[in-house]
Parts: C-alpha cells; structure tokens; sequence
C-alpha cells in the first residue's frame, strides 16, 4: 500500500469532502494562500477558490463563531486553529454555543463543524505553544473530541467528523505532521467516530493510548515482546464519546491497564479511561490501573526538559514491567 | 444485659453452628475467655467473651445454626467492676489480606479463604495467578478458567449448504448398511494394463452398469413421487478445501474408464481452485464416495437426496485369503459398503445390486 505523512492524509481527507460536498468550506489563519502553516491545506485554495477557502484575521473566537454561525445556516465548515494553545480564545463559541445548540434546541438545528487543531508538544516551542488538554472537553458533552493516531485513521477520521451533524473538536499531533508516515489506501473509505481500535493483540497487559503515544506504545509492545511480555494496544482514537465496550473487553481479558497520554496526570484523559474501568470491570483487575503522564507542570521549553517531560516508549515499558513484575 | 452474638469469621460468612458451649449457665466468665465453639463455612472457631459477668443465659443449644449477628448467649452485667486485663480482643481477629480485585472474585467463587494464599504481587498481594495456582492445587480449576484460544467463523455459505443438502438423507432416510469385499487382484493388473484408470472410475462404471442391470435402484425420491430414471448419472463426492462437493458425471454406463478418470481428475482439480457449480452437483440418482486412499476399509456416508443409496469406496489391502481347496494365501481385497434407504428400497435387491458391483469389479475386462 503507498505511504503517506500524517498531513497529505489528512490533506487528502479535506479535498476528498470538499470535492464529495459543496457545503465543505475551509477557513483560519494562515490556510489559503500559504496553504496552512503546516501544509495541512496546501493546494485547496487552488482547486476550491476563495469562496470555499479562506484565510482569517487572528481571532479564534471569530473563527469558532463564524464556524458556528456557518454550521447552524446549513454548511459544513472545516475551521482550523493553528496551535490548541490559541483555542481557549475560541472556548466560549465552542463549548457553550457550539456544544449546547443541538440539545437547547431540542434538536432542531443541528452543527455539522470541525475544529481541527495541532500541539506541538515535541517540538521546543515552550509552554504556551506545547499545551495538550483535549481533556477538558470530556467536560463539554454536545461535542465529539477526536485525536488520530496514525495517517490512515487521520483521514477516515477526519472524514467522518466533516460528515458528522454535530460539532468536533479534531485534535491534531504536530510532531507526527512530517514525520509519521504510513500506509493509507488509495480507495474511499472511512473510520468510524466513537470507535477505539485494537492496534495490536496481546495478553498479559492491555496498553490504552490515544494521538501521539499511540506510536509509543506500539513501540514499547514490540520491545516487550522480546523481554516475552504480549501487550495489547488499544488506540482510543475519539475520547469523547469514549469507546468503553472495546477498553473494558481488553481489560478483561488481560487483567491490568496501562493508559499513556499527553495530557498532565491530574485530570487527564487517562484519568478518566481509569476510573471508568474501576466502574466497569473492578472484579477483573489483577493491578491497579497505572497512568503514563506528562507531570502536572508546564510544558519547559529546554529540549532535554521537554524530552524528559513527555510520555516515550520506555516510559510506557517500564510501566508495564513494574505491572509484570 | 450484654450479648453474645454470632460472630463473622470471614467476610462471606452468614451463618455459623453452634459446635460446643465451653461455659454452662450461670458459670463466671472472664472477659476474653472462651465460652463457645463456633463452626463456618470452613473453619472451627473459638469465640472468647468480651465482657466478664455471668453466663446468665445460653440462647441457642450445640447444633444450632444461627445467623451472623444474632444473640446466642447473655452474658451478666454484675461483674462490670474494672479489671486488669489485657487489652480487649476482638472476638474473631482479621487478618488485612491484600488481594487485587479479581484475586478476591475467583477466591470467593472457588472458595478459598484468602489468608490460605501466599501473595507473589508487590508488597505480597495476591494476585489472580496466585488464586488459579491455589485452585489448581486443591484440584478446584473449573474448565473455563483455561482459556481456550478458539476461532468463530459463521455457520453459513458452504458448510450451511452441506448440512442443507445432506440432512433428508439422513434425518428422513431409513439407512441400512451393507458390507462386502471383492478381490482386487484381476482389477490391479488390469490397471496396470490399461494405463491406470484410477479405482473411482472403475467404481463408477461398475455401479453405472449395476444400475443398467437393477433398474429399481436407479430412482429419486421427488416429494411424493419416486421417479425412475432411464439415464445413469453418478455424483462423485470430491473433497475440496471450501468442503464436500459431489458433481455428476451424466451417462456413466457409457463413458470409458479412461474418460471417466478424467472427468473425475477434472473435478478434483477444479474443486481445488472453487470452481464446482451448484448446477454441476444437480441431476443424479446414485452416488460414490471415497475414503480408500485415506485408510479407510469401511464407512457409512450419508445418502446424497434425492438418490435412494450411495456406494462407499475403502481401501484395497493385501489380506489373508482362503483359496477354493481351503488352503490360506495373501490376495488384495478392496471394500465396499452400500448405504441404501429402506424407504424405497429392501435389502434384497439392494444385495442383489452390491452382487453384482463385486462380480463386476472382480472381472474388470467387462468395464471396458
């Protein structure tokens, strides 16, 4: 199957819906005439014309609101927020008007927008550029929360969010853009929302990763494997709703839990997949639930502090074999 | 008045026996003395007093069982004067166990008192492998607790049609089988002669002439009707990896034995690659089967609807042989089971048919 990068797949997935539907329209800064700061829309100015894609002042509660107002008249806006840092200017539109409209109304209007944004955790660009709290949206229920781990499930994904009538809040990991690729099928195709995906098979451990740590654990199972530990990662893919059947099977099956993500421990979305299993399988838990985490602290922006701040795969390896013993 | 009650030994425990009374009624009792054998579930227990008095009444007798928590004896209160004593001990003293969830679940349901375990985990806590390793050596390991690694597939496309195609034959048929064995010498150098027709073919040639011959076993069964049937057509069961199939050679009693062979090699081969017809298995009346070439000296296969009877081929063995003047010698011997449906058929003519397949097989210069 031919490769692509995290961003042509997702490039691939804006084009395809824009070509599919007519009511598709792109817009954020930066995304038209230079093509996205991380070439995530590149050529769609182009192909689709200045109606259809346009760039838009730095204003991320302007760009929320108009993807609200966009979506609420009949559109389905794609709106792109450079860094998720910069989304708290637009949480306002997001959470308490895009998340809200569909059940205030009774269902009568209803909000067919994407937010996409990226972090670049991994990238040394400091703490007010590095933030991951897709978390805190576990909190805005109305909204979908969707975070792509590999190019192949970025586009499925992306795709089915632009089709979907509610509003999703598409989170992007900046590091994988030019350095992730994979294998990405040239026929249509696509990955359904509220789905996790067992990446890989095991038994002793289940491994529950989401976005970038996805490729950390497959990483720390391979290594695993050869110290004869099987692990079983399951890529959660969208956190809100969280896919419970699929994480509670595995967990079944093999008794202990590990969950890896980028967020901070307290409160992150670990948190919530570990309680929800103590709720759901208690009597099938051989160990506690142990959380692979960034420490609840800012993002530093010396590049050894930062490697040494983010979730890697022997992080996530040690983790398993305190669990093992 | 304070009273003894039924204690908890363990945390599952509701009910307890009254094994023996230590103390009889009106005896002085001392605060931390034993006064009574209590049983549980799995364990005799010594239940001590917490308060000194008087055993002023015994409430329930040796034998009873009494629920946890219920009063089984009251204890006098005039002796409440302080008293240097120990320390109060609880009556039933636990023991703070770590065990992880699903440890605790199997222990309960196979159980096994937790204290009787020996942990491995960290800090010693008991862990599910350390309750199965428990288990496993009081002999307690339920059969699902293996875990059996099995693959589903539905019960659908080929196999479903299998099983729809053969289960008249066998749930409405009243099959009867009937055994026999020819020499297969004379069979064997004919072979050898005429290029190596393979055995099927002879097989079905034989029972395609024994058809000519005993037209009342060449028939279907087509509702209420039974249909005699001029033309001899044999299905030939043909083993493929999608499963059975058993497409029809029509006008077997005029084929050749080399045509034949080659029909059936063309069936083999195309059933390899999935390529048999529903159309191709239609349309016959008599089928022959196989298992010689794996071993097998006599088997019962099940009638192929709408025929009235199905010929199964065993393997052709050196076997010892009583000669004509009663004398023992060693000959190849093929096998034969007929499975026919009593239904439409009695076992007479059904003997008479199998005769004449044998004696055809034994003189394999009239198959041609």
């Amino acid at each position: 199957m031919r490769e692509l990068s995290f961003a042509e797949a997702l490039n691939e997935a804006l084009r395809e819906e824009m070509r599919r539907d007519d009511s598709v329209i792109v817009f954020g800064e930066d995304v038209a005439k230079p093509g996205g700061v991380y070439k995530v829309t590149k050529g769609l100015l182009e192909e689709f014309g200045p109606e259809r894609v346009r760039d838009t002042p730095i204003s991320e509660a302007a760009i929320v609101g108009a993807a609200v107002g966009a979506a609420l008249m009949g559109l389905r806006p794609v709106a792109e927020i450079m860094y998720m840092d910069f989304l708290t200017i637009g949480l306002d539109q997001l959470v308490t008007h895009a998340a809200k409209a569909r059940f205030m109304s009774g269902g009568q209007v209803k909000l067919p927008m994407v937010v996409r944004c990226q972090y670049s955790l991994g990238r040394v660009h400091g703490s007010q550029h590095s933030q991951f709290f897709p978390s805190w949206f576990l909190q805005a229920p109305g909204l979908k929360v969707v975070l792509p781990g590999t190019p192949r499930d970025a586009k499925g994904l992306l795709k089915s969010a632009i089709r979907d009538d509610n509003p999703v809040l598409f989170v992007e990991s900046g590091v994988l853009y030019h350095r992730m690729k994979g294998p990405v099928p040239e026929e249509e195709y696509l990955v359904p929302l509220g789905k996790a995906d067992v990446k890989r098979r095991g038994d002793d451990v289940t491994v529950v990763a989401v976005s970038r740590t996805v490729r950390e654990a497959l990483a720390a199972a391979e290594k695993l494997e050869e110290e004869g530990v099987s692990v079983e990662v399951v890529d959660l893919m969208t956190i809100q709703p969280m896919d419970k059947e699929t994480i509670v099977e595995s967990v079944k099956k093999t008794n202990r839990l590990v969950i890896a993500d980028d967020s901070v421990k307290t409160g992150g979305i670990s948190a919530e997949v570990a309680a929800m299993v103590v709720e759901e399988a208690f009597d099938y838990l051989d160990a506690p639930p142990v959380r692979v985490n960034s420490p609840t602290l800012p993002v530093p922006f010396s590049p050894p502090l930062e490697r040494e701040y983010m979730v890697d795969s022997e992080k996530i390896a040690d983790a398993v074999r305190r669990l093992v013993k | 008045m304070p009273e003894v009650v039924m204690p908890r030994l363990d945390p599952l425990m509701e009910e307890g026996k009254i094994v023996e009374w230590r103390k009889r009624e009106g005896e002085r009792v001392e605060k931390g003395e034993v006064i009574v054998i209590v049983e549980g579930e799995k364990t005799t227990f010594e239940v001590e007093s917490q308060h000194s008095g008087t055993l002023t009444k015994i409430l329930r007798r040796e034998g009873e069982t009494v629920k946890v928590g219920e009063p089984i004896a009251i204890v006098g209160e005039e002796a409440e004067k302080p008293e240097a004593k120990p320390e109060p001990r609880e009556e039933v003293r636990r023991v703070e166990v770590k065990a992880s969830p699903i440890a605790r679940r199997l222990a309960r349901e196979y159980g096994i008192r937790l204290e009787e375990i020996k942990g491995t985990g960290p800090g010693g806590r008991i862990t599910k492998d350390d309750v199965l390793r428990a288990a496993r050596e009081r002999g307690l390991l339920k059969v699902e607790e293996r875990v059996e690694k099995v693959r589903k597939v539905p019960f659908a496309g080929i196999r479903k049609a299998i099983a729809t195609r053969l289960s008249p034959g066998f749930h409405q048929a009243l099959p009867v089988a009937l055994m026999t064995e020819f020499d297969a010498e004379n069979l064997i150098r004919h072979r050898e002669r005429s290029g190596k027709p393979s055995i099927t073919s002879y097989v079905v040639k034989a029972v395609a002439l024994a058809l000519k011959k005993h037209p009342e076993m060449n028939l279907t069964l087509e509702g209420d009707e039974i249909v005699y049937h001029g033309e001899v057509n044999v299905a030939v069961g043909v083993d493929t990896p999608k499963g059975l199939m058993a497409p029809v050679i029509r006008g077997a009693d005029e084929k050749s034995l080399k045509e034949l062979t080659e029909i059936i090699d063309g069936f083999q081969e195309r059933g390899r690659r999935g390529e048999i017809t529903v159309a191709e298995q239609e349309g016959h009346s008599f089928t022959v089967t196989n298992l010689g070439h794996l071993g097998v000296t006599h088997f019962t296969p099940i009638i192929n609807p709408p025929d009235p009877a199905i010929l199964a081929i065993g393997a052709i063995e050196p076997k010892p042989s009583v000669t004509s003047d009663g004398g023992l010698t060693v000959r190849r011997r093929g096998h034969l089971t007929l499975v026919f449906d009593h239904r439409l058929i009695d076992g007479a003519p059904a003997a008479r048919f199998l005769q004449t397949v044998k004696t055809l097989l034994e003189n394999p210069e009239e198959l041609g």
